[in-house]
């Protein structure tokens, strides 16, 4: 305030009561005060006095007022709204606060234990387990790379080992991240100590686990159901083995891969017959895939090189043989292949995605194999997957593509079982559309609903992070996903509310009995990312929401889903805690569920679950979610069977040969179908299970073409002759010889060892088609949709107006309008460029 | 108090003060979400507040809140700060710029007002904003700002200055040179005035 003033009143004037001695100058502020109208009454006179002495003074007071004038219309009063979920989450707190603490106080108090039930069991152990992969994903070294994709027997260090190797990583991660945040000196030679000390062990460790998975290789051969062969051909034109660029020049001119002269030969210790060979193009236009499975041929010559080990100096240098595509970006987790583990990785993001090979199921002659067993159970990720990258306008690759997923995604209209078995099966059968001469058959199993006084009552208000961070696959879709999951196993005793939070804090859904599923699914699927992150808002909405609904020997619980960028917006940390503090003695308690997290974020969140008397699980995928949410949080409530196996029995006198569609990595081998000391999957309450063949009848006039060409001269021929089939039993005669197959099912009580069988004989009435229900037309055309995107070669025939077609007589029965959206995802396909 | 009238209340202050405060806030964080966060949190916490002490003050209490919880927010770090220019001026990507005919009708002196606060540093421009546009007393922008009275007499003052010199001169004037604005930091320092200077009179 030193600037020179050019008259002799100080420059900066009060705005005050002023006496009206001494000029006023232009820099007198309360000149402007005057011309904007905020004067008081006596200084208002002591200008208006300068004003009456001094014209310029006049003209400096008219030009402000025009400047104010014209500042004041330029500048709009208004900025923008709120957003409708902002102002509705305002108004409800201001409506519900006094209803609250009338009517639920009481209940507030003493029922903590009973509202642990529901959530609070196994996230814990889930935690832990998950967490230690994922955390050990981001900083990969080069050992770790190299086990990943890679095999373990199932012997008996296995489970120590990948028990060890996974803690190990776990450890390594904890002690990267504690050295990161550990600025301080003090605290880092310790630390730095221990990390080097865990380093040690993970690389002892991979080693050993290498060493296992090398040994291995061979037991992984055994394993699959199919063995496979994947061969990448960089640029196929190049000096390419001869009868590969045959394999290669058939598949581009769409000759039959039964053509005549098509020879097996050998290759890199894999026998290939060209008859079974699928060639798929490469995903960047730059490879060629060809996928070549080996059937029934003797596994791999025993001085192969394992696949996975290092390339062989083979006579083509610029191939290379793979059991699984490589890893750019690698989420893992064990899972079990037949008799031991593999490391596997899961999709993550385009561009870098890795899909483990999905070898498509050929064709199998009855004669060669009367009977294709599988396990039930199944995912819906990939249809998921599916949807982002047709929606971004990408042509999923094939592999990323499994058809059984995307049929299990939607709901049919099973009936539910009547009597006392967990569930029911219901079959049909009808003209497979794509290829009028065969038929299409339908398994579908519906799982008995839930024994609903079995477990408490839930009052859950889901807190969705929808802020931007969320948009990535692994995000916000498989929040969605697992939501869905979890309202499957809710029923009309249960409330589910949704809060989001982001740009926009608010309600997405009131409180809603569970009863009107299809509403909240909509919610649930209306979902979408956008926004910063404001997370405290929506908690404290979260929380007030859970205590009006309060249920009273129920389960009252925030289900917080986040990717951990969980900052507290405009409050502050501590409050936040404080709130959750509060929250959790009145019996709404918290649980988190992170998604798609880096390394440190879910400190937060731990935190955030502590502090509410929660817990604290990561989700990286829908089977982890199903898990999480599904299998462990009710527990063996939801489950109605486990270890269900699924056995068809073809009948030779009308099957030629089959084809399962989808299931590619769910087959069992037959003989473990009545062992029931093999795993397979469960049925939870309500679930469905929905699988299709594609029959070649005997008679039709490709019978003897789908039927591979094989060493066995005795098996040639249209129709399959008794006598030349020494290891089935003799064809049926009578009223056996009308089936077309019997559909075997198997299961075990939740809590039994011994399996119980039913079997269900199908008759094929001769069904058109058009004659089918309309959830056969609608599967049908969602296994044309995989097909078709994968482009199997048994779908050369369809088109996507075909597919649309069926898919639109489906609608009529859509609840949650999956159905629709699917049309819609049919139409995206059809507008990829070619 | 009932339920109903407390809704009705508060009802009442959302229809009155919404767009207004968002505005302000848009100014101070330079972001139209974060603004919202920002009052849809002030409003939040007007519920939490005793009706009977901030009723009378009403106003007075929202912008204050809103400009706390503004500086909260920037402090955070959230947001990258934009310029003013930036901020005030009608960048065609943002919703709380003038749009439609509004722009197309704005005659060259409203484009070279606005210009001319967007010369000013943050400070000036918060206090003619607020006096101008959202019409609080020279009291009231005292209180929100945590300025003195007398001090937020002279900010306007001297913005006024600014403007009227801006809009004196000739309407061929073409703003290139980028202005030397302070960033907006909207804590209650003391703001460089550079900008009155900018034209002599």
């Amino acid at each position: 305030m030193n600037r020179p003033a050019p008259h002799a009143q100080p420059p900066i004037g009060p705005i005050g009561p002023m006496g009206p001695s001494g000029p006023m100058g232009p820099d007198d502020p309360r000149l402007t005060a005057y011309a904007l109208d905020a004067l008081d009454a006596a200084d208002r006179a002591a200008v208006e006095a300068a004003l009456a002495a001094d014209l310029a003074l006049r003209a400096l007071v008219d030009e402000t007022r025009a400047a104010a004038a014209t500042l004041s219309a330029a500048l709009p009063r208004d900025g923008a709204s709120l957003t409708a979920l902002q102002r509705q989450a305002i108004l409800l707190r201001g409506t519900a606060r006094p209803a609250r603490l009338r009517r639920w106080t009481p209940f507030m108090l003493g029922s903590s234990a009973a509202a642990v039930v529901l959530l609070a069991i196994g996230l814990r152990a889930t935690t832990v387990e998950r967490r230690a992969v994922t955390l050990s994903a981001a900083p990969r070294s080069g050992a770790d790379g190299a086990i990943v994709g890679g095999y373990m027997a199932g012997g008996p260090n296995a489970s120590e080992l990948r028990a060890r190797y996974d803690s190990l990583r776990a450890a390594h991660a904890a002690a990267t991240r504690a050295a990161q945040m550990s600025s301080t000196d003090a605290a880092t030679p310790g630390l730095q100590k221990q990390l080097a000390k865990i380093q040690q062990d993970l690389a002892d460790t991979t080693s050993k686990l290498q060493a296992e998975a090398a040994a291995a290789q061979q037991a992984l051969d055994a394993a699959r159901i199919q063995n496979l062969l994947e061969l990448n051909l960089g640029d196929a034109s190049q000096s390419l083995d001869p009868r590969l660029a045959e394999v290669l020049r058939r598949s581009r001119e769409n000759q039959p891969a039964s053509a005549p002269a098509a020879e097996i030969f050998e290759y890199r210790g894999f026998k290939i017959d060209p008859s079974r060979v699928n060639v798929v193009p490469g995903r960047s236009g730059e490879a060629v895939k060809i996928v070549a499975a080996r059937g029934a041929f003797p596994a791999r010559a025993g001085n192969g090189a394992p696949a996975g080990g290092p390339a062989p100096a083979g006579p083509v240098a610029h191939d290379t043989v793979e059991e699984c595509t490589d890893v750019a970006a690698p989420r893992t987790h064990w899972e079990k292949v037949g008799d031991g583990w593999a490391l596997v990785t899961e999709p993550e993001s385009a561009g870098g995605e890795a899909y483990v090979l999905v070898e498509e199921s050929p064709f199998l002659r009855v004669a060669d194999a009367r009977l294709s067993t599988f396990s039930i159970d199944v995912d819906t990720a990939s249809y998921a997957n599916v949807r982002r990258m047709l929606t971004a306008g990408q042509r999923p690759p094939a592999d990323a593509v499994r058809v059984e997923e995307l049929l299990n995604y939607f709901p049919y209209e099973y009936p539910a079982p009547s009597g006392t078995d967990p569930f029911a099966v219901h079959l049909e059968v009808a003209e497979c559309p794509w290829e009028v001469s065969h038929r299409l058959v339908r398994v579908g199993i519906q799982g008995r609903a839930m024994e609903r006084k079995a477990r408490p009552p839930m009052n859950l208000v889901f807190l969705v992070d929808v802020s931007g961070s969320m948009n990535a696959p692994n995000k916000l879709p498989l929040v969605q996903a697992s939501l869905r999951m979890l309202l499957e196993e809710l029923n009309e005793r249960d409330s589910v509310a949704i809060v989001v939070y982001a740009g926009a804090s608010g309600l997405a859904l009131p409180p809603t009995w569970c009863e009107q599923k299809a509403e909240i699914q909509r919610v649930i699927d209306d979902l979408r990312p956008g926004g910063s992150t404001n997370g405290a808002a929506g908690i404290e909405l979260a929380y007030e929401i859970a205590t009006q609904r309060f249920v009273k020997d129920g389960v009252n619980r925030v289900v917080l889903a986040t990717d951990g960028d969980f900052n507290v917006g405009v409050t502050s940390q501590e409050a936040l805690h404080a709130l959750i503090t509060t929250k959790a003695k009145s019996g709404v308690f918290l649980t988190c569920l992170g998604f798609g997290m880096g390394n440190l974020k879910d400190a937060t969140l731990e935190l955030l679950a502590d502090k509410g008397n929660g817990n604290y699980g990561y989700i990286d995928s829908t089977r982890e979610a199903r898990k999480v949410l599904v299998d462990e949080a009710s527990g063996t409530l939801v489950t109605i069977a486990k270890d269900v196996k699924l056995q068809v029995e073809f009948n030779p006198a009308t099957v030629a040969s089959y084809r399962l569609i989808g299931y590619d990595n769910r087959r069992l081998a037959d003989r473990d179908f009545a062992d029931d000391t093999k795993d397979a999957g469960e049925v939870g309450a309500g679930h469905r299970v929905t699988a299709l063949y594609e029959v070649v009848p005997v008679g039709a006039p490709d019978a003897a073409a789908v039927a591979p060409t094989t060493e066995e001269p005795l098996r040639y021929g249209a129709k399959p002759a008794p006598v030349a089939a020494p290891a089935g039993p003799m064809a049926p005669e009578g009223d056996l010889a009308k089936e077309l197959l019997t559909v075997k099912v198997r299961w075990k009580e939740p809590a039994g060892t011994v399996s119980t069988k039913r079997e269900f004989p199908l008759v094929d009435g001769g069904a058109s088609y058009g004659k089918a229900s309309r959830d056969f037309q609608f599967a049908a055309s969602v296994v044309g949709f995989g097909m078709k995107l994968r482009g199997s070669p048994y779908a050369a025939k369809l088109t996507w107006e075909a597919i649309a077609e069926w898919a639109s007589s489906g609608l009529a029965f859509d609840p949650g309008g999956y159905r629709a959206e699917f049309a819609d995802l049919v139409a995206k396909a059809k507008a990829l460029p070619r | 108090m009932t339920a109903e009238d407390r809704t009705a209340w508060l009802q009442g202050a959302l229809d009155q003060f919404e767009r207004p405060l968002i505005a302000y806030a848009t100014h101070l964080v330079g972001d139209v979400h974060a603004a919202r966060d920002v009052v849809q949190d002030v409003f939040l916490r007007l519920l939490r507040a005793s009706r009977t002490d901030v009723e009378p003050v009403l106003a007075r209490w929202l912008y204050t809140v809103t400009r706390h919880r503004a500086v909260d927010h920037l402090r955070r770090g959230k947001v990258a700060a934009r310029s003013n220019a930036d901020a005030l001026d009608g960048h065609p990507a943002r919703d709380d710029a003038p749009t439609g005919p509004e722009t197309l009708a704005m005659r060259d002196d409203a484009r070279h007002a606005l210009e001319a606060l967007g010369r000013l540093s943050a400070g000036h421009q918060e206090v003619l904003r607020l006096r101008l546009s959202h019409g609080l007393s020279y009291a009231d922008i005292a209180l929100v700002t945590g300025l003195s009275v007398s001090h937020v007499g002279v900010r306007i003052h001297e913005g006024m200055k600014a403007l009227r010199a801006r809009l004196a001169e000739p309407a061929s004037h073409a703003p290139t040179s980028a202005p030397p604005s302070a960033p907006p930091s909207v804590a209650p320092a003391s703001a460089p005035r550079a900008a009155s200077h900018g034209a002599s009179r």
